[in-house]
């Protein structure tokens, strides 16, 4: 019963030797927690998808286009390869295009990004050099008819591999502050041969305003309208009356 | 216990526990980041992005030791050594859930056409809702609190704001803690992405901290009515002065409610208030030390006799006078002043 005042611990008096061994148990055990812990969060982490980003900037000479959103038609071994252009950071690259009139050719420097062969290019400079290459012509137009899709509004940059998670609760408020920043919008729905991604559009054509989709971004949603084929890049024209939440 | 302020008092305990919280910390930052580097899922995740979530799920985990040392502390005086520095792990659980804050908010909200703070609050504006609620200002709401207990966690704020108020002000903990669960379930757990695993987990930390609350209450309220004394001819009877272990106290609690803690030394009792004038620790579950009463948990000191610190040091506590009929002691439940001095009652 009459305890020894050895075994009372003061920190800033030597450690009782009887309390060593626990506290030294106790070290073990916590860090066993620890590395636990550490490895069973990580292993919960979301599928980060398998977008890309380069590294470097490369030269890109194409046509540009300017509806509904600003592309290049770049001469490829395999056909021509439509890239969606935006800015760096999050903005979109309206800006930097100034008044170049869509069917000029321009030469960019920018950062490749690719994601479910959909094609980006960050720009990497302000510049835009404008030559006399023969303009690429465009695609012809394929139109897949009406549809209603479950899926998610994303912010092209990021999905396509900026951000990996670029969906989702999490990127909610940057896909947001995105796409109010001039990136294009995209519709992303998941099917059983991967993610199938489209550009948003108003049922018109025109481009989607970011006012009328702010709520919805990265929740799941049901929109109906017209899925085109413009060369290599889907456009899901939507009619934002039918847009809905499925959760 | 200082008679001057300085930014820490380095011993020996404190080093070696700031290097286990350093390496505690560095271990689950690199385990995660590697762990997730390797898992399929998640190998192609942007490091930016990996080593936010490592961050936060880092401060989520220091969170929960903070938050069990203090009933564990209760439960058995084993865990006393966790207590005894646990500022520093609290001012590292603040660093770390600032790192993560910082890069979430520039990586999330920055470089975009809104200010970062702004976007912070207004760029998911679903208030309304619950599976999309903006998380990120539940995250917010208990950094703010994390930062006022790192900021204010020096003796210099517990002196001048007062132990009562400094220790409700650090009682915020269990906001932050309800802010940062509610933050993980509605963020990292919610939705498509979120692993449902992730809310289990949660839910297990959830547990364990409510257990251990729950149980430090339920043996704390054990000892309390085996405590409780009827007052005998307005003095307290506490018991055979033998029956006290030597250098340890017995603890009484008075119809007022006032703790007092009998200390037996040298063939003499003493009885003091049972609360600390630092941290409102249990100065009867301390022992003597050097003929002074000595904290449990951070070591500050009080001479029995007097409830005094010993010079340069200035705190005191209340006394309480004492005698000693048939072998028992009799505690008068009327406190003296702080620092007044009680004559000791000599045993036999």
């Amino acid at each position: 019963m009459a305890a020894k005042q050895s075994e009372f611990y003061v920190g800033y008096l030597a450690v009782p030797p009887r309390l060593k061994w626990a506290i030294g148990a106790l070290v073990i055990l916590l860090l066993a927690l620890v590395a636990f812990d550490a490895w069973l969060v990580a292993t919960l982490q979301p599928d980060a998808g398998d977008g890309r980003w380069a590294d470097a900037p490369t030269e890109f000479r194409g046509t540009l286009d300017r509806t509904p959103y600003p592309t290049l038609r770049v001469a490829t071994d395999a056909g021509t390869r439509t890239y969606v252009l935006v800015s760096d950071e999050k903005r979109g690259a309206e800006a930097v295009l100034g008044d170049i009139p869509a069917g000029a050719s321009v030469r960019v420097q920018g950062y490749e990004i690719e994601r479910a062969a959909v094609g980006m290019i960050q720009l990497a400079a302000t510049d835009v050099a404008v030559d006399n290459a023969p303009a690429i012509p465009a695609a012809p137009l394929e139109v897949h008819g009406r549809a209603t899709i479950d899926g998610e509004i994303v912010d092209s940059k990021c999905w396509l591999g900026v951000m990996r998670p670029g969906e989702g609760h999490i990127h909610k408020a940057c896909a947001s502050l995105c796409i109010r920043g001039g990136i294009p919008p995209m519709f992303v729905t998941r099917t059983s041969d991967g993610p199938q991604v489209m550009l948003l559009t108003l049922f018109d054509g025109r481009p989607v305003p970011p006012d009328a989709i702010l709520d919805v971004i990265a929740d799941p949603v049901r929109l109906s309208g017209i899925v085109e084929k413009h060369g290599d890049i889907y456009h899901f024209k939507v009619d934002l009356s039918t847009l809905a939440r499925t959760e | 216990m200082a008679a001057t302020y300085k930014p820490v008092l380095w011993n020996r305990h404190k080093r070696v526990y700031d290097v286990v919280i350093g390496v505690g910390i560095a271990l689950y930052l690199a385990i995660f980041i590697a762990v997730g580097m390797s898992t399929a899922d998640s190998a192609n995740t942007s490091i930016e992005i990996l080593a936010i979530s490592a961050l936060g799920a880092c401060a989520f985990f220091m969170l929960h030791v903070v938050l069990a040392i203090g009933p564990l502390a209760r439960l058995s005086t084993t865990f006393l050594p966790l207590l005894y520095n646990r500022r520093h792990l609290g001012v590292s659980l603040f660093v770390v859930a600032a790192a993560h804050a910082t890069f979430a908010t520039v990586w999330y909200h920055g470089f975009g056409v809104l200010n970062p703070l702004v976007s912070l609050f207004v760029s998911n504006p679903r208030y309304d809702a619950i599976g999309s609620f903006p998380f990120e200002s539940l995250g917010a709401v208990a950094l703010v609190i994390l930062f006022l207990m790192a900021a204010t966690s020096h003796d210099f704020w517990l002196n001048n704001l007062s132990p009562a108020v400094w220790k409700t002000l650090h009682m915020l903990v269990y906001i932050a803690y309800g802010a940062v669960v509610l933050h993980v379930l509605l963020g990292a757990a919610s939705g498509h992405g979120g692993s449902p695993l992730y809310v289990w987990a949660v839910v297990v930390g959830f547990v364990i901290i409510a257990g251990l609350h729950l149980g430090a209450a339920i043996a704390q309220g054990g000892r309390d009515r085996a405590q409780r004394s009827a007052p005998k001819n307005d003095w307290i009877d506490a018991g055979p002065a033998d029956a006290i272990p030597q250098r340890r106290a017995r603890i009484v609690i008075a119809p007022s409610g006032a703790q007092i803690a009998i200390f037996r030394y040298d063939g003499r009792v003493s009885a003091v208030s049972n609360v600390c004038a630092h941290q409102m620790g249990p100065l009867g579950e301390g022992c003597i030390v050097d003929g002074l009463v000595t904290c449990p948990w951070h070591g500050w000191q009080y001479d029995p006799a007097t409830g005094r610190s010993p010079p340069p040091y200035t705190e005191r506590v209340e006394t309480f006078n004492v005698r000693i009929e048939n072998g028992r002691i009799l505690v008068d439940p009327k406190p003296n002043a702080k620092g007044a001095p009680a004559t000791p009652a000599a045993i036999g």
